[in-house]
């Protein structure tokens, strides 16, 4: 029993930090309908700002906590616009193309971002070890449970960006142009908006919170490399998915499910099957309920 | 026996009745319309009756035949065939190709066959182009054959689109609002082209249609649903008297 | 008479083809041969998923999977089956008995997975159906990673070297004839139909279900049977070299060439091979271009897709080229 509250526990820290980098893929499908290939890779450069700009901010910067939170905001800053830049070169040129060629495209940059990121003089291919922002240490242990501060850590942020994201889509007027976009585009710019401005502000929320999930997971698991976007922003598409895509709630509720799922396989499976099982639900989502768990159908009108 | 009787046909949609409790029998040869304001649920009937949705509740017989628990292609296989609202070609392929499909179903050339080519596939395939000029050859289009079907002005595609379900050799042709977007000469030669295709064809023919010429001008018969159900049925001339009509097409009158 | 002849002459063409490349392979150094072995490969790789992405319309981003599935077939019946059916087999005629079999035996296989990877086709369309034939890519590299009898990531090493330049381009003859005969009949129009317009296909009869798994069963068969090759002629097989960027190179092959053309396709499958390998040795400011050639491809890749998506030779008639040229040339 209590092996598995610790599995539980956890799958949860994981599925944050999924949901963070669904969050980006759901609502950038939500406003174009389309899959952001690219947003796993974004994910590993939020990852490499921070190990960047680590040495020059702990110089400057005095307490370690304030010098975490000064790299969590320089990777969403940086991820953010990152993102927006992708938008602007390689998707809004294809605006009302066939899926298919943008698909590719996003395929494009994805392997663009990676392969750079792999040139000796950019990142470099090998490991790094990304700074230690916090102390590890057992916020709650004995009684066979554990939990770390970099576990409450992650809980934190992430709950409280996930709550930002809630109040700037329902409150403020860009989130209300938002969801109008993700409703009928076409409709939204004859209203009067600015759809290049909102889909270029939903890349950079988007790209922001997958920069936020980097700097997480890298706190969480401290080996970074330049492929190392590819399997966590798979995971977390699947949790989109698995959410419904364009669901803003439904990525959240996805993510969780896919943490603990990982989590459980590889303590009671075994951990070569971790990746395997991710994939193993989205099929089965797919053929059996492809709007997603929380989505709705869509019929195509003949 | 009529050819096409739909028994108490009801689809929903959620919480939304697009189509209730519709009793309606299409006769041999007869050429009727459905007509009705919009959103009345008259695609939906087709798309009932071609199989893209199946209804809530009811029956649809063809030929005696319950064809509910068919799929589209093998209600396109016992002869309804149909044209769409909005023109749906097979963009990329030639005008003789998009007729091409058609045969496909009653090719007895199967896969391997079609690979290896020989004798009696040769002559398969000459006796299909020798159809498929002759029906383009029939709508005056035989000098477009080798066209992509994209390429085509909008009357043509309208037309192919027609010569492309008449290929299939139905016993009924739905056809969905085949006037639109054209003038008024142009839907003077649709009328007769329509009549011209039921008399040489011999087949039944159901169309919808906004144009109240076109309709009152060809059908023999005509339904006129709103909100999903049926409000009166009839010849042109008791159709238009018909004060639950009008009322459907203009709004209650004012008292 | 010559409307039947004409395609066969057409192969008879391919397989001397195939002769004269394999008498001449012998006179060539072994890199060279490595690269025209590859170009071979690639060719049926790419011209295989063009029916299932080009032709049909559908979305396979897994032909790596298919691939390794012939691979792994192919070999376990030449280096565990073969043995104990023809005892030694290696150097002599029965070799390529051994090798016809083995191919055979791994792209039935893959045909197989085929069906089960071409029924989520069935509901999902586009990027959700990409997503699915990736994920699927995915999951058969993981579980022959898991197998031990497989050798797990390691793979299968000391697998014979069957593979022949006859053998590669005689089955790339083979293939193009089968996708030109099959896309250019009758029958073979329901393809093209499910790709132009589902819903109209339907409506006029045609069964798109099996269309769809057919193009899927027939693309898998092939890559299956690339996948033969490509052990045979490598001697080793490891899940890694069938990843998911393997099954994005076909794809580029595919797109370069121009859905749908299929030897547009079959030159892309050649360029794409050649040029990366022709630019590994060059320099650009003191760094070797191999460490950046990754990049520059995909960047290739973004701007054809900004510039041309319809590939280099897609809407081109080749027909129509050919009778223009001949009629320029009668002035």
């Amino acid at each position: 029993m209590e092996e598995f509250l610790q599995q539980v526990i956890n799958g949860l820290s994981l599925g944050a930090i999924y949901a963070l980098i669904a969050l980006g893929y759901t609502m950038i499908y939500g406003v174009l309908r389309f899959i952001n290939f690219a947003h796993g890779d974004v994910f590993m450069v939020g990852a490499y700002i921070g190990f960047f700009i680590y040495p020059l901010l702990s110089e400057s910067l005095e307490t370690g906590y304030l010098t975490a939170f000064a790299v969590l905001l320089a990777a969403m800053l940086g991820c953010g616009l990152l993102g927006v830049t992708i938008e602007f070169l390689a998707y809004r040129p294809l605006r009302n193309r066939p899926k298919l060629t943008v698909l590719i495209t996003a395929i494009g940059v994805s392997l663009f971002l990676e392969y750079t990121g792999q040139i000796d003089f950019v990142f470099g291919a090998d490991y790094k070890t990304y700074p230690t922002l916090v102390e590890r240490s057992a916020v709650l242990s004995g009684s066979g449970l554990s939990l770390g501060s970099d576990q409450v850590i992650v809980f934190v942020v992430a709950i409280g960006l996930m709550l930002l994201l809630r109040v700037i889509v329902m409150k403020t007027k860009i989130g209300i142009a938002m969801r109008a976009l993700s409703m009928n585009l076409s409709a939204a710019s004859l209203m009067g908006i600015n759809t290049n401005r909102v889909i270029s502000f939903t890349f950079f929320i988007g790209s922001a919170l997958a920069g936020a999930g980097a700097t997480l997971y890298a706190i969480s698991y401290p080996k970074i490399n330049p492929l190392m976007g590819v399997l966590p922003g798979l995971k977390a598409f699947v949790a989109a998915v698995l959410g419904g895509i364009g669901n803003i709630p439904g990525a959240v509720f996805g993510s969780f499910f896919i943490g603990t799922a990982e989590t459980m396989t590889a303590g009671y499976i075994s951990p070569t099957f971790r990746d395997a099982i991710v994939f193993g639900i989205l099929i089965l989502i797919l053929i059996f309920k492809p709007s997603g768990l929380l989505g709705k159908g869509g019929v195509e009108k003949v | 026996m009529s050819l096409l009787a739909l028994n108490n046909v009801t689809i929903r949609f959620g919480g939304l009745t697009a189509v209730g409790n519709l009793t309606e029998t299409f006769e041999q040869g007869s050429l009727s319309g459905i007509i009705g304001p919009n959103g009345a649920g008259k695609t939906t009937v087709f798309n009932l009756i071609t199989g893209v949705y199946d209804p809530t509740e009811g029956g649809i017989t063809f030929g005696g035949r319950d064809i509910v628990p068919l799929k589209p292609y093998q209600i396109a296989n016992v002869g309804i065939a149909r044209t769409f609202q909005n023109i749906r070609l097979f963009g990329g392929m030639t005008v003789s190709d998009n007729i091409r499909v058609a045969f496909n179903n009653n090719a007895k050339s199967g896969l391997f066959a079609s690979v290896m080519q020989l004798f009696n596939y040769q002559r398969e395939e000459e006796n299909y182009h020798k159809q498929i000029d002759h029906l383009l050859d029939m709508f005056g289009m035989l000098d477009k054959r080798n066209e992509m079907a994209k390429n085509l002005n909008y009357g043509d595609q309208r037309r192919l689109e027609i010569v492309r379900a008449l290929a299939c050799k139905p016993k009924l042709l739905l056809l969905d609002e085949p006037a639109a977007g054209m003038n008024p000469t142009e839907k003077q030669e649709l009328m007769k082209l329509i009549r011209y295709i039921r008399d040489t064809f011999n087949i039944a023919i159901i169309l919808i249609e906004h144009d109240m010429k076109v309709v009152m001008g060809i059908c023999e018969r005509i339904t006129v649903i709103d909100y999903g159900h049926k409000i009166a049925v009839g010849t042109p001339e008791e159709v238009k008297s018909n004060p639950k009509v009008i009322e459907a097409y203009l709004g209650e009158p004012a008292h | 008479m010559s409307k039947v002849a004409r395609p066969y002459l057409f192969l008879l063409v391919g397989i001397i083809v195939a002769f004269g490349l394999s008498a001449w392979a012998d006179g060539i150094n072994p890199y060279d041969q490595r690269i025209v072995m590859n170009i071979g490969i690639n060719m049926i790789l790419a011209a295989s998923l063009n029916l299932i992405n080009g032709f049909t319309g559908q979305f396979s981003l897994g032909h790596a999977g298919f691939m390794s599935i012939g691979a792994y077939g192919a070999a376990i019946f030449t280096t565990m089956i073969a043995p104990g059916m023809f005892g030694e087999v290696a150097g002599t005629g029965m070799q390529d008995v051994a090798l016809f079999m083995g191919l055979l035996f791994g792209g039935i296989i893959s045909a197989l997975i085929g069906v089960l990877v071409g029924i989520p086709s069935l509901r999902l369309k586009g990027d959700y159906l990409a997503i699915v034939t990736l994920g699927f890519g995915e999951i058969i590299r993981v579980i022959i990673q898991n197998i031990p009898s497989l050798g797990g990531s390691l793979g299968i090493a000391n697998i014979p070297r069957y593979t022949t330049f006859f053998w590669v381009f005689f089955i790339v003859a083979i293939v193009v004839f089968f996708i030109q005969q099959l896309t250019k009949s009758t029958y073979g129009q329901g393809f093209l139909a499910v790709r132009d317009d589902e819903i109209a296909a339907e409506a006029m009869g045609v069964n798109t279900t099996r269309y769809k798994v057919e193009a899927f069963v027939i693309g898998a068969f092939f890559a299956g049977v690339a996948g033969g090759l490509y052990g045979h002629y490598n001697e080793l097989i490891r899940p890694a070299d069938f990843d998911f960027l393997k099954s994005v190179e076909i794809i580029v092959m595919v797109i370069l060439g121009g859905m749908g053309s299929t030897y547009g396709v079959l030159f892309a499958a050649a360029l794409l091979t050649y040029v990366p390998e022709f630019l590994r040795g060059f320099e650009l400011f003191g760094v070797k271009f191999d460490s950046f050639r990754m990049s520059i491809y995909s960047l290739v890749l973004i701007i054809l897709m900004l510039t041309r998506p319809q590939g280099l030779f897609g809407g081109i008639d080749f027909k129509k080229l050919m009778k223009k040229e001949i009629k320029f040339g009668n002035r």
